[in-house]
């Protein structure tokens, strides 16, 4: 069982007060328009170090809840980020893992070895222990409001369809380069700003 | 992080630039972070922050994800610095690129080039020896570093970091 990628974002938009929520690929497109925010960051383009960007900024702001959508072929790509993550365990650090079991952006080639995948074993096995797995709409919208309260790291699998291939075009291209960087400068200056 | 004495281990160490020198260079430069992965030269280093220093340590499992640390602490308001080798800085490439120019984030880059000494780095002359080269064909700004003296391009580099931007590089020739 899985849920659409865009219920689970609006869920997810639902239950969001102030955290800063970094996005990776394909989860970027659909929530700048689901959650529209001065505390969104997308400009990453790096796969796998959405979050370990994260975990910086998670370091350096303990003020903020830092909320990562990170894909599952992002995560694979690095997967020592969580050797990294766990051994710095910022409690305010939150990493969901969007997990479609495949390259969506490439055109939806499967991930290696994916039926046998079991990142909760793998998170497991580097020590960290605030676990969760999502794969029906209303325990996700159920279980949110806690999970956002918890004290991090906090890793969850988000079993979620592959959606839309946003086929990446010149233009495409063109078009999020400028959004990248302009959400970039508004962020940067939202956290700037005292709160 | 922790640091294990090992039998018969013997530090590689060298008398042209001093770890004290680098510890303090940074601190009086506002760093807060450095994010590592632990490397020959910077051992002596790394005994000395855990001893006691206000930068705090992040260790990284790969020195691609430290390019990314940095820059989130960036955005965070925070000063930091990567502690790499030249293999760290080549493995980084797509992390530099993709991040810390993409996102325009000001850090420090310290490139530990080619072991100790000239005989040491002959060892290994397909891997060694390129840090300039690579940061020069990625328009990387950067300064060598040959003794304690050039520490205080540290502060410039810092200067110049925030200034533009992105990040600067240091090729310490240990």
């Amino acid at each position: 069982m899985s849920m659409k990628r865009t219920e689970c974002l609006k869920a997810l938009a639902k239950h969001r007060t102030d955290e800063l929520v970094l996005t990776a690929w394909q989860s970027s497109y659909a929530w700048h328009q689901i959650s529209p925010s001065k505390y969104n960051f997308s400009s990453v383009r790096t796969m796998g170090e959405c979050s370990t960007f994260g975990l910086g900024l998670a370091l350096a702001r303990p003020d903020k809840r830092v909320v990562v959508l990170e894909g599952d072929g992002s995560l694979c790509m690095n997967l020592g980020m969580l050797l990294t993550i766990a051994t710095a365990a910022p409690p305010n650090f939150y990493q969901l893992i969007m997990h479609n079991r495949v390259y969506e952006t490439t055109g939806g080639q499967t991930i290696p070895n994916v039926d046998h995948l079991d990142f909760l074993s793998i998170a497991r096995g580097v020590g960290l222990s605030r676990l969760h797995r999502y794969s029906d709409l209303e325990t996700w919208d159920l279980e949110l409001p806690g999970l956002l309260r918890e004290s991090g790291p906090v890793f969850a699998v988000v079993d979620i369809q592959p959606d839309e291939t946003h086929i990446f075009s010149l233009d495409f291209a063109t078009k999020i380069r400028a959004r990248d960087t302009f959400y970039a400068k508004r962020f940067r200056e939202a956290l700037a700003k005292p709160t | 992080m922790r640091v294990i004495d090992i039998p018969g281990h013997v530090p590689e160490v060298s008398d042209k630039i001093s770890s004290e020198a680098v510890r303090q260079a940074l601190e009086e430069s506002g760093i807060e972070y450095l994010v590592t992965l632990p490397e020959s030269p910077y051992e002596q280093l790394l005994r000395d922050l855990l001893q006691g220093s206000r930068m705090k340590v992040v260790q990284v499992a790969r020195e691609s994800q430290g390019m990314a640390v940095c820059c989130g602490i960036t955005y965070g308001g925070k000063r930091s610095a990567l502690l790499c080798s030249y293999k760290g800085l080549y493995n980084s490439i797509d992390s530099l690129l993709g991040v810390a120019l993409r996102t325009q984030s000001s850090f420090l880059v310290l490139v530990s080039e080619a072991g100790v000494s000239p005989e040491r780095a002959a060892l290994d002359p397909e891997r060694g020896r390129h840090s300039v080269a690579l940061l020069q064909a990625l328009k990387i700004p950067y300064y060598e570093v040959w003794t304690t003296d050039d520490l205080n391009l540290i502060r410039k580099a810092m200067a110049e970091t925030e200034g533009n931007t992105q990040p600067v590089a240091l090729v310490l020739r240990w």
